[in-house]
């Protein structure tokens, strides 16, 4: 029972990173940003605190449906679930599908239920918020789709420990992160394609109406939601090369590592928030559409054994 | 046999709908389809159980199997929701009178797919198919608007060209293979064409495939769907969706593949139309803002997801070894989606059926705010809108992960290309859906404050559907066995290697787990529920900038306008398609001028010669000219002038000449 | 068995010609007693048939002569207990229909009096058809088609508005007979179809005869002008007497003599070229009845080129001809009837002039639905089947022929569907341009019984064409 009591330790370590750490990346994000506008920026905590006061505030309600007031514990739910898929260390909290399709879909149940929620209330701001969100899954989907077919064929399966395991160095892995940390970096929603929540444009977008404990529940959910799939991809990006996990030290610095990259990752994120604007609907579409053909070739080098 | 029940039933059905009454006639007759289609999931039931059955109902031979089991699976379950919902819903149309052709049409149309799908014999294969079509022509356009009328027209007359001439030409094939008229059962036929020259199973192919195609809507013989579908009542459109272009999954399983032998060129056709299909099909939904036009239109999409899983099977079953696996998973997974979409896509159109009874419109862009006047439908149609976007854990997304993964297994860059489509054409359906839901039922409307949720019998018919999405949602494993039947049975006994027990399903490596899913959201989604409860504040109306002169109604994104940016950025895409539509129309053209001109020659030129043709109908203003009568003319001339110059001259007068010559010669004989 | 049951079924019809200066009800009576009678007569000489086991063939002579042997004698064996039996139940019908449809009500052709006249020649039609079925020689051919031809030409110019049509339909028909003269002044005494030996110049000259009388190539023009003549003789003309009797003739002749193929290629190239003729003409017509003319050549045509196929010596090949022939009188009787209703109701068969038939003439207009679409092969009726049976024989056919033939056959039919579908968009549906007249009961009545049997048939009469075979 020694290797459950291990499992136990890691799942645990997984959900209190999970749970925890997303507000202080944006913390991170926050004071980073500050820094490269020459302002001191808020505690590391600030996000916390947001969410706290949000946490202690009751909401306005604009309608009376149900909908409205499930969809942001759903949409944490889903983040959380997703980001439970993930492995930490080596092991992977709730193996209830370890599958590359799953947990795909399980992080867009979050932007499902927020353009869900988004469209229960009758306001053209939040509409246009939730028609916005879900242009730009339509278009980083494709792109999504056709990187997880290159890291399929490389691995020869669609699971994700066994991609891990299985991936082997080409040109095409190469150009295929690259694109990866495109298409997640997107779907994350960080400027410059926040068009969803646009505050200055659509006033939040499909959270105009949201306010504060649901508001903050769905906050909560998108930090879980862009730590889950910058997990993801530092997990996808890291653990194929470290050759097999087999004893818990090993784990303990695998995790770390996984840690300490997603802490490292942050200030560039931050670094591209702070010096891009949003982009337009239109320009999001069409970059994505290149992307996807770029993809395609990808695929197809792939294909060929590169 | 139970078969007999329900053939039966749907006679009785039909001859019911002569009540003089209206509404009697409507509700009983769709009462007694709703008992037929109980005796038709008893007939499954059946099969499943205790293993095929083989006989003849009313001396029509069938063969019910393993595959027959799951397509009458199809017919039966969504019969039973449009059936039962039929019975309110028909109300609806009471203006329109003629309540027995309705009668007689929906019942035979569901006895004829029945027949389909379960006969052993291509004569009456093609009896039934012809029924099927002509009781859904018959249907189509029962409402009698204009545009109905046109829709049913061009179905009609695709289904003639596509699908009953090279059906008879299939017949005929047939009795050539089986050398007799009265020996066309399947398997006289596959026996014969397991000897037959490769030209031969060539033909085969080609007439059985262009039969199939057409009917289930698949690009390019896909033009007829979207207008056709919308333009029947709902609970018809129901079952054309949901059940009438399954019977083309059914006949390319049983016919290019069991019949005729398995072929890998054949494979790669159904997949590439497969992928071409669900990509058209899905696209041209997402602008559509008609609701059931919207429908229709992704029933073409996602028939090419069940190409693309059968097309993905057909390759890669042959190729032996794991492939072999994969390839059965493809199978499968087309099978599956083949009944997921019938239960989504059956639910989906019992649903707008609902927001048409209760609002008169299906026009999305007028439509909304139904969501707290409609609860149940509201929900019902949220369940399949998700289970068709494909969702967890809705019925819908276990089949597609399934197609995914047999295609990302492929090894073969087309299959997974395939693969990457159809994963972005969810996200497509997805946007469609959200459109299809939240214009509806999101928001609230003045102008539809009055609305009333529909009759409990339609709730129940809409939800034993929408029911059926979750529930094979969380447990697919239920069907497994149901549905590895059936591809085991067309494939010489090689069944999906599908792993998994009741709470989780799988193929290798990978597995997903639905039961333990919900549980892990729904634990996660109420803690935080019951930890952070929602407290409400005040109630505010939703913020409009503080706007005087807006309107309530109006302060909204009309469905057309939700994904116009993207639309417009791959114009590109409706562009090409547009184009292939045009050259279309352009055949039709010059078949037309071709025809025109040919014609021309056979009227009268009454004025000038350079008089120009431009319509049939001015061909039709006409004398007609026949050819034997210019070559006879002369003679018709001569006896003119005859009958004018001969005095008393009349018809007695022909009759006594004619009389004496014939005498004369049988005279001269005699005599001789 | 007593092949006098058949004769007086045969010669009852003509005592019809008895009531030419009757007039209103008492020429009804009579004409619906005299031919339901001779159909009762038929049934009964049928149950006997069936009885005594429908492989035997039973032979009547009556009257004989030395040079030509025999020249009246009846031929009771499955084809012609079969035709005959339809034969005579569609002109009982007719009769029927006759009586509500030939009268001063009907406001396309409104008739003051002649109706004795009418049914004096109708009678005349029905019974030479009758012994043009039994026959068992040329000669006996030959002189009931003389018959018929009196008949029509008086029948179509029975209005008094088509002399020339009339006489055009008699030439050809005289033409036939001609024809069939040739044939026996080949023959000789073997004229009689059991003795009868492989001739082919004989075979040309009947093909032609047949020709002739369907309406084929080189004469098709005189149907379509023909059809001027009332209602009820045009509809039995097409669908039981002179058109199928053409290639019921050809049939008795290759059943009888099993010639070799090297005429396959007359019978087969002209009729597909008349077929070809056909699908520019269907869209050009307006006119309900000619557009159902023109079906008829080809539905004959279809015919031929089953009995095509058993020049090449096969049997299915006249199985299926006879069968094609049976369903398509009860198909194309509909039709007509269904024109008729139109034609009473709504003054008009102008398909172009009419409006919102099924609102008015909710019967007619299913009628007309039923048929219409069945004479283009859609199902419930007949033609689908025969037209099936006939592609399945194509397996008989020879070179190009097997895949020109039934392309042929099935293009011919969706060109007419298409037509159809078209003037039923157009006329079925819309508000009805002006009142209409509602239907008499009894035309309704003719309808439905058409169209149940028009159901029931193919499935009963497969069965009965199957026993048919070579007679030697």
């Amino acid at each position: 029972m020694e290797f459950d009591v291990v499992k136990l330790g890691f799942s645990l370590a997984g959900i209190i990173i999970l749970l925890f750490l997303p507000p202080y990346l944006d913390g991170i994000a926050r004071r980073v940003k500050a820094r490269l506008q020459y302002r001191r920026g808020p505690p590391l905590s600030q996000t916390w605190y947001d969410l706290q006061k949000l946490f202690s505030l009751p909401s306005v309600r604009s309608t009376r449906s149900a909908l409205f007031t499930w969809a942001p514990y759903l949409a944490l739910a889903s983040s959380i679930t997703a980001a439970l898929l993930l492995p930490y260390g080596n092991i992977v909290p709730i193996n209830i599908g370890f599958n590359l399709i799953v947990f795909f879909y399980v992080i867009l149940m979050v932007s499902v239920l927020l353009m869900l929620a988004g469209l229960t209330v009758q306001s053209a701001f939040s509409h246009l918020g939730s028609a916005r969100e879900m242009q730009i899954i339509l278009t980083v989907e494709p792109l999504i789709a056709i990187l997880y077919g290159v890291m399929a064929y490389n691995a020869g399966s669609l699971n994700i420990a066994r991609i891990i395991a299985h991936l082997h160095l080409t040109p095409s892995l190469v150009l295929t992160y690259g694109v990866l940390a495109y298409a997640l970096y997107v779907e994350s929603g960080f400027v410059p394609f926040d068009i969803a929540e646009a505050e200055q444009e659509v006033i939040g977008g499909p959270l105009s109406e949201y306010s504060g404990r649901l508001l903050g529940v769905f906050y909560y959910a998108i930090h879980i939601k862009r730590f889950a799939l910058l997990w993801f991809f530092i997990s996808v990006l890291v653990l194929p090369w470290l050759g097999t996990i087999a004893t818990s030290i090993k784990a303990v610095e695998v995790l770390a590592l996984q840690f300490l990259l997603t802490l490292a990752a942050y200030p560039i994120i931050a670094a591209l928030e702070a010096t891009n604007a949003r982009l337009r609907v239109d320009q999001v579409v069409k970059m994505n559409t290149r992307m996807f053909f770029a993809g395609v070739i990808i695929l197809a080098m792939a294909f060929m054994g590169w | 046999m139970i078969l007999e029940y329900v053939l039966g039933a749907f006679i009785i059905g039909g001859l019911i709908g002569f009540v003089k009454d209206y509404r009697a006639s409507v509700k009983a007759s769709s009462f007694i389809a709703f008992l037929g289609s109980l005796a038709i999931l008893w007939q499954v039931y059946k099969v499943y159980t205790s293993g095929p059955v083989q006989g003849t109902v009313f001396g029509i031979p069938v063969h019910v199997d393993s595959l027959s089991a799951v397509f009458l699976f199809i017919v039966g379950i969504v019969s039973l929701g449009s059936a039962l919902f039929s019975i309110a819903y028909m109300d609806y149309h009471e203006q329109r009178g003629k309540g027995w052709v309705y009668a007689i049409a929906y019942n035979t149309f569901i006895a004829s797919m029945a027949l389909v799908v379960t006969v052993d014999n291509l004569e009456y294969f093609v009896i039934s198919w012809e029924l099927m079509t002509l009781s859904s022509f018959i249907l189509i356009f029962w409402k009698e608007e204009k545009r109905d009328l046109d829709a049913s027209l061009k179905y009609y007359i695709t289904m003639h060209f596509a699908d009953t001439i090279p059906l008879f030409l299939l017949l005929g094939l047939a009795a050539v293979l089986t050398g007799s008229i009265h020996n066309l059962s399947y398997s006289a036929i596959q026996s014969a064409l397991l000897t037959a020259p490769p030209s031969t199973k060539a033909v085969f192919y080609t007439l059985s495939l262009l039969v199939f195609i057409a009917k289930a809507g698949v690009v390019p013989l896909h033009f007829w769907l979207p207008d056709a579908h919308p333009a029947a009542p709902s609970n018809v459109s129901a079952l054309l969706s949901g059940v009438m272009i399954k019977t083309a999954v059914y006949g390319l399983l049983r016919f290019d593949w069991q019949i005729s032998g398995q072929s890998i060129t054949v494979g790669y056709l159904v997949a590439s139309l497969g992928i071409v299909t669900l990509t058209v099909g899905t696209l041209y939904a997402l602008k559509e803002i008609n609701s059931k036009r919207l429908l229709a239109y992704h029933s073409i999409g996602q028939m090419g997801y069940i190409w693309l899983g059968i097309g993905i099977g057909m390759v890669l079953i042959p190729k032996g070894g794991m492939l072999t696996a994969v390839g059965a998973l493809g199978m499968f997974a087309g099978i599956f989606h083949a009944v997921n979409h019938a239960i989504f896509k059956g639910s989906l159109f019992l649903e707008a059926g609902a927001v048409e009874y209760a609002t008169g419109t299906i026009n999305l862009n007028e439509l909304g705010g139904l969501g707290s006047k409609m609860k149940a439908t509201a929900l019902a149609t949220l369940f399949s809108s998700l289970a068709i976007a494909g969702i967890p854990p809705f019925n819908g997304f276990i089949s597609k992960w399934l197609i995914y993964v047999s295609g990302y297994y492929s090894e073969s860059y087309i299959l997974a290309l395939g693969a990457v489509l159809a994963v972005f054409i969810s996200a497509a359906t997805l946007a469609s859906f959200m459109k299809f839901y939240s214009s509806q039922f999101g928001g609230e409307m003045k102008r539809y404050s009055e609305v009333r949720e529909i009759p409990a019998v339609m709730q129940l018919g809409e939800w034993i559907l929408a029911a059926l999405t979750l529930i094979i949602g969380l447990f697919p494993f239920l069907l497994v066995g149901f549905l590895n039947n059936a591809v085991s049975v067309i494939n010489n006994g090689v069944a999906t290697p599908v792993n998994g027990n009741i709470y989780k399903i799988g193929f290798s490596s990978v597995l997903f787990s639905p039961v333990l899913f919900i549980i892990v959201l729904g634990v996660i989604a109420f803690g935080f529920y019951l930890a952070f409860k929602p407290e409400f504040g005040k109630e505010a109306k939703p913020w409009d900038c503080g706007s005087t002169e807006l309107e309530w109604d109006e302060y909204r994104l009309e469905a057309e306008g939700y994904y116009l940016k993207y639309e417009e950025k791959i114009g590109a895409f409706y562009r090409l398609s547009d184009w292939f539509y045009g050259i279309g129309s352009l055949i039709i053209h010059y078949i037309t001028r071709a025809y025109l001109w040919m014609a021309s020659y056979f009227t009268k030129i009454i004025d000038t010669p350079y008089t120009k043709v431009e319509t049939l109908e001015d061909l039709r203003e006409r004398e007609i000219l026949y050819i034997d009568e210019e070559i006879f003319k002369p003679l018709l001339r001569f006896l003119n002038i005859a009958r004018d110059v001969l005095p008393g001259i009349r018809l007695g007068t022909f009759v006594v000449l004619a009389i004496i010559i014939v005498g004369a010669i049988v005279g001269l004989l005699v005599a001789l | 068995m007593n092949g006098s049951i058949f004769l007086v079924s045969a010669l009852l019809p003509f005592l019809l010609i008895l009531i030419w200066k009757l007039e209103g009800k008492a020429a009804d009576s009579f004409a619906s007693i005299v031919t339901g009678l001779a159909l009762l007569f038929n049934i009964y000489g049928c149950y006997l048939f069936f009885q005594e086991g429908s492989e035997k063939l039973y032979h009547y002579s009556y009257v004989s002569t030395g040079k030509l042997g025999e020249v009246f004698g009846l031929n009771i064996d499955v084809a012609s207990v079969l035709m005959g039996l339809f034969s005579i139940l569609i002109a009982f019908l007719l009769v029927l229909y006759s009586i509500a449809y030939i009268s001063k009500e009907n406001r396309a052709f409104p008739l003051e009096k002649g109706k004795g006249k009418f049914y004096a020649f109708l009678g005349l039609l029905i019974g030479a058809s009758m012994i043009f079925t039994y026959s068992t020689n040329l000669i006996q051919f030959a002189f009931s088609l003389e018959l018929m031809a009196i008949g029509m030409l008086y029948l179509v110019d029975f209005h008094g508005n088509a002399r020339l049509d009339a006489i055009k339909a008699f030439l050809v028909l005289n033409l036939g007979v001609l024809l069939i003269l040739g044939a026996i002044v080949i023959l000789g005494s073997k004229q009689v179809l059991f003795i009868m030996p492989k001739n082919n110049a004989a075979l040309l000259l009947i093909m032609f005869a047949g020709f002739a009388m369907s309406s084929q190539l080189l004469f098709y023009s005189w149907l379509p002008d023909a059809t001027v003549s009332p209602l009820p003789a045009t509809a039995y003309v097409h669908s039981a007497s002179i058109v199928p009797l053409g290639p019921y003739m050809l049939f008795r002749v290759i059943q009888f003599t099993k010639p070799d193929d090297s005429t396959f290629w007359v019978l087969g190239g002209l009729t597909v070229a008349l077929m070809l003729l056909m699908m520019i003409y269907y869209p050009l017509q307006r006119d309900a009845k000619k557009l159902i003319a023109y079906s008829t050549i080809a539905q004959a045509g279809v015919a031929y080129i089953t009995l095509a196929y058993a020049l090449l010596g096969h049997v299915a090949g006249i199985q299926i001809a006879v069968y094609q022939v049976v369903n398509h009188m009860v198909v194309k009787t509909l039709a007509f009837a269904s024109v008729g209703g139109l034609a009473y109701s709504m003054g008009t068969t102008d398909l172009g002039r009419i409006r919102g038939i099924r609102k008015v003439l909710p019967w007619t207009g299913i009628a007309w639905f039923l048929s219409f679409f069945g004479l283009a092969g859609v199902l419930p009726l007949g033609m689908f089947f025969s037209k099936a049976f006939t592609i399945m024989i194509t397996k008989h056919a020879k070179g190009i022929a097997s895949w020109l033939f039934p392309g042929i056959v099935l293009i011919d039919a969706a060109i007419f569907l298409v037509v159809v579908l078209l003037w039923f968009r157009e006329f079925f549906f819309n508000e009805p341009t002006e009142e209409a007249k509602t239907e008499p009961k009894l035309m309704v009545a003719v309808m439905l019984v058409l169209i149940i049997i028009g159901v029931l048939a193919p499935w009963i009469t497969l069965d009965i064409v199957m026993k048919i075979g070579f007679a030697r």
